[in-house]
This record gives C-alpha cells, structure tokens and sequence, in this order.
C-alpha cells in the first residue's frame, strides 16, 4: 500500500500531520493514486494565518512530506485553514477556490490540479 | 473566578461554555462525535490529565474527568503537552496556529474536522471562554 512518506529524521509539524492522514486515505483508492502515479515535482502547501508550510515532493509515484516551504517548488498554494479544509472535505472546488481568490496560488497549475486529487476526500 | 484546571467544576464550566456559545452552535450543529482532551506531562508540569466531552450537534452531552483513559473509546483526541495548552488557555496563542505548528495535535475523523474546521476552533475557543487557574 502506497502511503506519503515523511522525510528522514523530521516529525511533520499539524499542517503536515492533517495532510498525511488526507493523502494516505485517498492513495488506498487506485483511481486517486494513478493522478499521482507519473508526476514529478513538488508542491508548497501554505497555511496563511500560522504561516505555517509543508512541501509534498512527488517523484513517479512516492511521495514524500517535508516541513517548510523549499525554495523553488514547481508549483505552491496557500489559503486559510477554513479554506484548505473546506478543499480536503469536498465543499470547496480547488479550481474555483483559486480563481476567486480563496486560494493563492502559483507555478505548474498541471500538477497544482494533480495534488487536489489527493487533497480531497470524497 | 478563576477555575482550577483538570477538576470536574473546570469540565462543567467548560460545558457550560460550549452551551451558551452561539458560534460554537453555528459551527458543530452537525458534528457527532466524543473527544478526549489530554494534557501531557512536560518539564513545566508533571501530571497527566484526561477531559471527557461528549458533543453532538451543537450541544455538550456529558463532561468528565476521566481516570482511566480506557474508560470511554471517543472519536478524538486533542492532545497537547502542559504548557501548549497553558499558552492556549492564557490566549497567548491562536489555536489555529497550534494546531498547525503540531503543539495540539487531534487525532480522529479527519474528515468531518475538515467539513467543519470552523468547529474544531470554536471549541478551542470555549476552553478560554472563563478563566482557569493551573494546579501547582
């Protein structure tokens, strides 16, 4: 079974931790998996109250969490945490999210759409 | 008047809160589901204390204070150490922000905290809704 790893030696901060538990229930499911299966890059996800962030490193199908944003990710999104929940529970388009604001965004939109795959429970 | 943490009378007060809370109402009118609330022991403080909540739909059921953490089986668990909760308690600190960092963690349905996150913060909230006072 396919789960997101975490990097060596780190304990992933609540951000991380709430989005491991996401991830890890929807990689069970082969549908959501295979959106990730071939991707390679890395995505920053930002919390913007706590400024709080984690970086997702994919690489052909494992995945890996690491705390704080690394410098040049391929693509990043940052919202509230009302927002980024409202996203993982389904009552929030990713797309829509963006394009009213809710969810700053920027970088490859190609693998920004990829990860919402696996952000969402449902 | 300020109450002391981990004792009963803090639990009922703590109820209490949650009950005459209208944005707590608002945010948990659809949340099922008990919660522990755990203060673990650190350099600061040294006993460990269990919190029983039983809440559904808005409405606090039951409030302990447990002794024997396999007493009931709830749906979560908000656990932080001594003094994360104390920064919380004191609103030194934004609950948000805790629980993003990882000083309070919660453990349980990921999924219906991510329906109603604005739940999980109100509740967060009514634990400062009346003072507390730490045991020594």
């Amino acid at each position: 079974m396919t789960e997101v790893k975490v990097k060596t030696g780190e304990e992933l901060n609540g951000l991380g931790a709430m989005l491991k538990d996401i991830m890890d229930t929807n990689l069970r499911d082969p549908e959501k998996y295979k959106s990730v299966e071939r991707v390679k890059g890395s995505v920053v996800i930002k919390e913007s109250s706590s400024g709080v962030a984690v970086t997702l490193h994919l690489d052909q199908g494992k995945l890996e969490l690491q705390n704080d944003a690394i410098a040049k990710p391929t693509a990043y999104m940052e919202a509230g945490f009302e927002n980024l929940a409202h996203i993982s529970s389904g009552q929030l388009n990713p797309i829509v999210a963006i394009l009213t604001g809710k969810v700053k965004s920027g970088g490859n939109p190609f693998l920004l759409l990829k990860v919402s795959k696996i952000m969402v429970l449902k | 008047m300020a109450i002391l943490f981990g004792t009963q009378e803090w639990v009922d007060a703590m109820k209490k809160a949650l009950e005459t809370s209208q944005p707590y109402k608002e945010a948990a009118k659809k949340w099922e589901g008990d919660i522990y609330i755990i203060v673990e022991p650190d350099a600061a403080y040294k006993h460990r204390h269990v919190l029983y909540l039983d809440l559904w739909h808005g409405a606090c059921r039951e409030a302990l204070v447990i002794t024997d953490e396999n007493e009931k089986s709830p749906k979560y668990r908000i656990f932080g150490t001594f003094t994360n909760m104390k920064q919380i308690l004191d609103k030194k600190v934004d609950p948000v922000q805790s629980m993003m960092t990882g000083k309070i963690k919660v453990k349980g349905d990921m999924a219906q905290i991510m329906k109603m996150p604005r739940a999980a913060v109100e509740l967060v909230n009514g634990m400062t809704a009346f003072e507390t006072v730490f045991p020594d």
